[in-house]
């Protein structure tokens, strides 16, 4: 059946956004979300995945459903960056190495962060967007292989045997490929005083701690 | 200028430490050199945070996507293959799902006369109900909606049979009384840890998040003894309603056990089966229009008292057409074919 699954994905998959003919319906919040978004999102990922695995529909359909649970979507400032931000997050998930070293390295990050800070979850903090102007001018600065290299890594959760394998070149070459471009853009950012006021989901994340208490409490 | 320089250098340690961690060979060992390097100074980190962030805020930038060179050959461009569009089912009302009122029943059946037999507790939940109920021995169950549990305690055994539905159960510790729990063919044999069954239409699955779990078939067909499947945290066997069970796989806790939470979430999922799990929250009934769409496989999420947004997303993904009727009746249809009827 899972070429029924790509047939239904297809028949709407750019929104019901012209579904006209219905003459004076009003849309709820949920669907208008996904009239606006869901044909822009499954673009963006189809850039990166192509047909998949994994699939670009299971990834907008899994950021979808965590936006709605978990934000006040009619509050978020850019709906669309953050439901891509979750859809490639949900993809990471699924490159098993990557994960278990992002996962690591918040760890050792949070764990060093011990009391000094509470409740900051890195990832849900956003970068100012002078910070994001840096840093797209530093990616666009970037040599392609170097480029291509970590975007494979951030965006795929590519190993760099597979990087090397996809792109003909070495481990060995794509892991010196990364470290130069992480540099790059790490002085591109550096030089900017930090300034994260603007968050873009800040007012929604204390509501949606409240409703996912952590219950494994070991 | 010395302090400039020195800070380039511990950039360029910590882009090559973050190099390290992402390449897919990194070991326990070279983990441990890295927290000695990060631990050994406040320089390190902070050099290590900036790479960091700098990495991670990458899929916050405006089609970053674009950097990536296109996809080779197989994509289809998505506008070609939408079809004619069909009305959209009408606005939902929320309260949709009637929430039951609070259900929970114990039934003390009559004392067997043998010594040491104790009662049998029967645990039940109505439709759109999640309770969380203590055991005589200390364990605690969630039970799902619409889900039966009994229970039976003696001095040397701890017996359950989950009659329908679903329950998450965290049993307590007792080394000399194993709690067996009867899921149609299936068995699941414990001493003390913590697990999720699911009695679904086609199948029980198991999902262990804690301590070992050692699921039996309860009536192997052949005359060769089946062996029993051990389950460790963050693995799940299903088992055919025959009681023969299939591969083990992982699963992700967050998603199998949100129920609890007042979610059901599923990745790559049965139609059906989501479904299935609906009705426990749906005073009605939901029919499928075409048994067809019960196979596609679908990846969402919902809220348990809010089933319009299940519906709604799988409207707005042309995924399903949903035909609300009168007395909570639900049609699931294929968005491909007209309604026959107006009502």
């Amino acid at each position: 059946m899972s070429d029924a699954k790509i047939a239904i994905f297809r028949r709407r998959a750019d929104g019901a956004g012209t579904a006209g003919g219905g003459g004076g319906r009003v849309l709820g919040p949920v669907e208008r979300l996904y009239r606006d978004h869901w044909g822009g999102l499954c673009r963006r990922l189809r850039r990166i995945y192509g047909e998949g695995p994994p699939e670009p529909e299971d990834l907008a359909q899994i950021a979808f459903a965590k936006v709605i649970e978990q934000y006040d979507h009619e509050a978020i400032e850019r709906p669309g960056a953050l439901l891509f931000r979750i859809a490639v997050n949900a993809g990471l998930d699924n490159a098993r190495k990557n994960s278990r070293a992002r996962r690591f390295i918040d760890d050792e990050l949070s764990y060093l962060e011990g009391s000094r800070v509470e409740e900051i979850t890195p990832s849900d903090v956003y970068e100012s967007r002078e910070r994001l102007r840096a840093l797209e001018q530093a990616i666009k600065a970037l040599p392609r292989a170097q480029r291509e290299a970590l975007l494979r890594s951030r965006l795929k959760g590519e190993t760099y045997a597979e990087i090397a394998a996809a792109i003909g070149s070495s481990p060995a070459s794509i892991s010196r490929s990364l470290a130069a471009a992480t540099r790059a853009l790490a002085h591109a950012v550096g030089d900017i005083a930090d300034n994260d006021e603007d968050k873009m989901t800040a007012q929604n994340r204390d509501g949606q701690e409240q409703r996912r208490p952590r219950t494994e409490t070991q | 200028m010395t302090s400039d320089t020195q800070n380039d250098a511990l950039i360029s340690e910590a882009s090559d430490w973050l190099a390290y961690l992402y390449s897919g060979d990194a070991t326990d060992e070279g983990e441990a050199r890295f927290k000695a390097w990060i631990r050994a100074d406040r320089a390190h980190e902070a050099a290590f945070r900036q790479v960091n962030a700098a990495f991670e805020a990458l899929d916050q930038l405006d089609d970053i996507e674009q950097q990536l060179p296109a996809p080779s050959a197989r994509v289809v461009p998505i506008a070609a293959a939408v079809d004619k569009q069909h009305t959209p089912w009408a606005v939902w009302v929320a309260g949709v799902v009637a929430v039951a009122a609070a259900l929970l029943v114990t039934v003390y059946l009559p004392q067997g006369t043998e010594p040491g037999l104790a009662d049998t507790r029967l645990y039940e939940t109505g439709v759109g109900e999640v309770k969380t109920v203590s055991l005589p021995d200390g364990s605690v169950v969630t039970l799902g909606a619409n889900s039966a549990l009994s229970a039976r305690f003696t001095g040397e055994e701890r017996d359950a049979e989950l009659v329908r539905g679903r329950a998450y159960f965290d049993i307590a510790r007792d080394e000399a009384r194993r709690f067996d729990i009867a899921v149609g063919e299936t068995e699941v044999r414990v001493l003390g840890t913590a697990f999720d069954i699911r009695k679904g239409p086609e199948d029980v699955r198991v999902s262990v998040t804690e301590g070992l779990v050692e699921v039996v078939d309860r009536q192997p067909a052949s005359d060769v003894e089946t062996p029993p499947v051990w389950l460790r945290p963050g693995e799940q066997v299903a088992a055919d309603l025959s009681g023969n069970m299939g591969e083990t796989v992982s699963f992700n806790p967050a998603d199998a056990l949100s129920w609890r939470e007042g979610r059901l979430s599923y990745a790559d999922a049965k139609l059906a089966d989501i479904v299935a799990d609906a009705r426990r929250y749906h005073r009605g009934e939901i029919r499928f229009g075409d048994a067809a769409i019960a196979d596609l496989r679908i990846t969402t999420s919902f809220r348990t008292n809010r089933l319009d947004e299940l519906f709604a997303g799988l409207d707005a993904m042309g995924a399903i057409r949903v035909d609300r009727r009168p007395r909570g009746l639900i049609v699931l249809a294929d968005p491909g074919d007209a309604f026959e009827e107006e009502e």
